[in-house]
């Protein structure tokens, strides 16, 4: 029941832009959710929850091969931080495809962008 | 027509009831919250001068009934998120703070600094791009159905 609650409460609205002091004709959206609404971080947490989802079934399938915080450290392959994401995986070829494959499934499921200007990759140290 | 928090305060005697009786209603029949579900969003710009859509911030303004009944769906699936949402995650769940992810992420960080052995990693910073305007509704349903919320 709440779950159909919550799909209305996404779905229904209209809006009118406010512009120049004048509203514009009100319109009905096809996706997002809205900013400064209660309900919208908790929505986008549990859509990028999809995401947590499938890069642990990826590490689980020995696919994606996550890093190890110290040497007996726990196995780690991502971190969120609401809608920014923080990714570690083995420096290889193999991984790097790996990570965009999966990204770009995500992407594709949710609608989401990766924004490449703001994208920057770290590498350990080289021996 | 907008109706301000204030006058609901004031006027709280004569309108409790009935909005007491709304947000029940909604519950058995959520179609009623297409009618209070009009949401006039303003744009206010990020920096001087804007020339572009993406240079300024939409932000929402709901109607006060909406937001009302919205706390209380926020506050029934708020003690379910921590069960449901992976660890890995750091934002807006009860008992989670974000500092938690950021000494996880220094810890990472050094870790890969100070690294022997043949083993290279890389660590990728990504930043989705309007995160909020471009999310997809099926995939949030989809997801919904998919966790069982006791509640």
């Amino acid at each position: 029941m709440i779950i159909e609650v919550i799909h209305h409460c996404i779905s229904s609205p209209s809006y009118k832009i406010m512009w120049n002091r004048d509203k514009t004709n009100s319109f009905n959206p096809s996706r997002g959710i809205r900013q400064g609404y209660l309900l919208s971080p908790y929505l986008s947490v549990i859509c990028m929850d999809k995401l947590s989802h499938i890069i642990a079934d990826q590490v689980e399938a020995g696919y994606w091969k996550p890093m190890r915080a110290g040497r007996h450290g726990p196995q780690i392959s991502h971190l969120l931080f609401a809608d920014d994401l923080l990714l570690f995986a083995e420096a290889s070829i193999e991984q790097a495809h790996c990570v965009m494959h999966f990204l770009d499934l995500f992407c594709q499921a949710s609608g989401q962008k990766i924004n490449s200007q703001k994208l920057q990759i770290f590498f350990s140290k080289c021996r | 027509m907008a109706i301000l928090p204030f006058f609901f305060q004031q006027c709280w005697d004569i309108v409790a009831s009935s909005l007491f009786e709304y947000v029940n209603q909604v519950w058995v029949n959520p179609y009623l919250i297409s009618f209070i579900n009009s949401t006039l969003i303003v744009m206010i710009p990020k920096i001087d001068k804007p020339e572009f859509v993406s240079q300024f911030r939409l932000v929402s303004l709901c109607n006060v009934v909406y937001k009302i009944l919205s706390k209380v769906i926020v506050n029934r699936i708020k003690p379910c998120l921590n069960s449901i949402i992976s660890p890995y995650q750091s934002s807006f769940i009860s008992g989670r703070s974000i500092h938690h992810n950021i000494i996880v992420a220094q810890e990472m960080v050094h870790s890969m600094a100070s690294m022997k052995g043949n083993k290279m990693f890389m660590s990728i910073k990504i930043d989705l791009e309007k995160a909020y305007d471009r999310l997809n509704w099926n995939l949030l349903s989809n997801v919904w159905r998919s966790v069982s919320f006791d509640l």
